[in-house]
């Protein structure tokens, strides 16, 4: 039995379909209810709905064997694991954004607010300058427009949030897609069926 | 009568099997305090998993720690010496902060050190020690090897100097991350096959011989050469001596340049989601210690194992043996101890005790 952990919501179900494509179909998971676990005995697979960010703690600790996670959460939890697929899609930026108006005062830290509090303090490292961290867990495009922050660390897709609230990107730090992730156990004791996924998805996307 | 528990949780009963698997080879048993000296940590810091160590004052006002690690202090107390090598095994607690809950977590290992000299005989032995170690907890389990040689000639090979490239180039080939690999690589990729080659060489599950042969199509300088060339001497020797069933090459997992040198080790069994055996070869942490010398250990991480093997039983005891004070005690005592000769678990009580579960219940209290 392969177990699979996928991101409530769209990017779950785009990917369940490529999954069901090349042969593990589940259809349950496609019905409209309450269900979290879905399991089809025939096609020895079952599929777990988690918290995108959860995805790689499933994975990683071996309840899942494979997995499907977004790079900024890889980036960010640094889980030890393995990263089999690009999948080429869920495509944006981690950047850093500010007001239109912003112009950083080198003779203090910047204030930084953000959901990623690891890759921010990495790309501030890697660039010599002293911030100071303000964790927040949504709506992050708030903090510098009250006062909250100078700058975000976030994710940005088409930038129309951005935009919407008088920010723009300052810089991009990494760009973002969806990984195919596997754990390292499994993937020696169930290596034939991963790996064979991995390629098959990998078919598919070219 | 079996006189090992039914009940004995998994760790136990892996543990006194490895305990005979290491005498056995000549090993003897070390034993250490349960803390060191901070400073030992702190000059070492980056042999360490972790940065964190928990830390106290003793009394005359020295800063000490408890252990984060074994290896250390074997290494600084060890007895061996240009003409005697030192082959030694514990079992010890190490107190580790884990990664996901930042707490501390004290967890046993048991493992082996070899310090002296190491030829390839010291190595295979080893590295039949560690398959050995793995079988004991499952029988499915799998050894994977690889070497740092082949790590260090990977990086040269494309030009890797700068400390931060080469971690993030580490840490793409640690996580079998072909895809970044290219892209932070660039131009510095000797072709285009070569990074194609390199991405099989990652990803191959395939036999020893499989990987290696795939290895060898990327060796473009010596360093990788002579490190595959021991593998093969390794895998060789191996396969003559039927010792090569679930023996793989993995050139994913590395370890700290500055310590290790040589094969590397990592074992998995089926049950247990992470990585429950490491080792290798460290000479240059001797060279730290000022020791002219070479070592080869391995350690296996048993905290969790319990949990992966749990040894529930679902009764107490097979047998309650019910009396009362009327009761002859020389045939309350013979049945109780007939019983056990048959290996059961038998309680004796003069009634049902609260909370407990038996398989049988045999109730003398009617009886004279």
């Amino acid at each position: 039995m392969l177990n699979v952990a996928l991101p409530k919501g769209r990017l779950g179900m785009k990917v369940y379909n490529m999954l069901a494509t090349i042969g593990y179909e589940c259809p349950e998971i496609l019905e409209d209810n309450r269900k979290l676990i879905f399991e089809n005995v025939e096609n020895g697979v079952r599929y777990f709905l988690v918290k995108p960010s959860d995805v790689a703690i499933y994975v990683e600790k071996g309840a899942a064997d494979i997995g499907v996670v977004g790079k900024d959460i890889l980036l960010e939890q640094e889980p030890d694991l393995y990263e089999l697929l690009d999948l080429g899609f869920g495509k944006c930026r981690m950047c850093v954004a500010a007001p239109d108006d912003y112009r950083e005062d080198p003779d203090r830290p910047v204030k930084v607010a953000t959901k990623f509090v690891h890759i921010a303090r990495r790309y501030y490292e890697s660039h010599n300058r002293e911030i100071e961290i303000i964790k927040l867990s949504g709506s992050i495009e708030i903090a510098p427009l009250v006062g909250l922050s100078d700058v975000i660390v976030d994710i940005v897709e088409t930038g129309t949030t951005l935009k919407e609230n008088n920010l723009r990107v300052w810089e991009e730090i990494v760009p973002i897609s969806a990984r195919l992730i596997a754990n390292k156990a499994s993937s020696k004791f169930k290596a034939e069926e991963i790996y064979k996924i991995a390629s098959k998805l990998k078919e598919g996307k070219s | 009568m079996n006189p090992i528990p039914q009940t004995q949780s998994k760790d136990e009963q892996v543990y006194l099997s490895l305990e005979g698997l290491f005498e056995f080879y000549g090993f003897r048993k070390f034993k250490m305090r349960k803390f060191e000296q901070y400073s030992l940590y702190e000059e070492y810091k980056s042999f360490l998993t972790s940065e964190y160590v928990l830390t106290f004052h003793s009394p005359d006002g020295k800063l000490m720690a408890l252990r984060p690690d074994v290896t250390l202090s074997i290494v600084k107390n060890t007895r061996a010496d240009e003409s005697h090598t030192d082959k030694v095994f514990y079992r010890e607690n190490v107190y580790r902060m884990d990664r996901h809950t930042k707490e501390f977590r004290e967890i046993p290992q048991a493992g082996v050190e070899l310090i002296g000299q190491v030829d390839i005989l010291a190595t295979l032995e080893l590295v039949r020690m560690a398959k050995l170690s793995l079988s004991i907890i499952d029988a499915h389990s799998i050894l994977c090897l690889s070497h740092m040689g082949f790590i260090e000639g990977l990086l040269s090979a494309c030009n890797v100097t700068s400390a931060d490239t080469r971690s993030r180039v580490l840490s793409c080939i640690a996580s079998q991350n072909a895809h970044d690999l290219r892209d932070l690589l660039g131009s510095s990729i000797p072709s285009n096959e070569w990074m194609e080659g390199l991405s099989a060489v990652l990803s191959s599950q395939g036999s020893f011989a499989d990987t290696l042969a795939l290895a060898r199509k990327i060796a473009v300088n010596d360093q990788m050469n002579d490190a595959l060339d021991e593998l093969e001497v390794i895998g060789n020797s191996l396969s003559a001596l039927d010792m090569a069933e679930g023996i793989r090459l993995d050139f994913t997992m590395q370890n700290d340049l500055s310590y290790y040198n040589g094969v590397l080790m990592q074992g998995y069994v089926e049950k247990y989601p992470g990585i429950l055996l490491t080792g290798g070869r460290y000479d240059r942490l001797l060279t730290k210690f000022r020791k002219n010398l070479s070592a080869i250990g391995f350690a296996l991480a048993l905290g969790d194992l319990n949990s992966c093997y749990p040894n529930r039983t679902d009764y107490d005891a097979d047998v309650l043996l019910l009396y009362s004070p009327e009761t002859d005690a020389g045939k309350v005592l013979a049945k109780a101890e007939a019983l056990r000769a048959e290996g059961k678990r038998v309680r004796l009580a003069t009634a049902v005790p609260r909370e407990f579960t038996a398989k049988t219940v045999i109730d003398l209290r009617e009886e004279g």
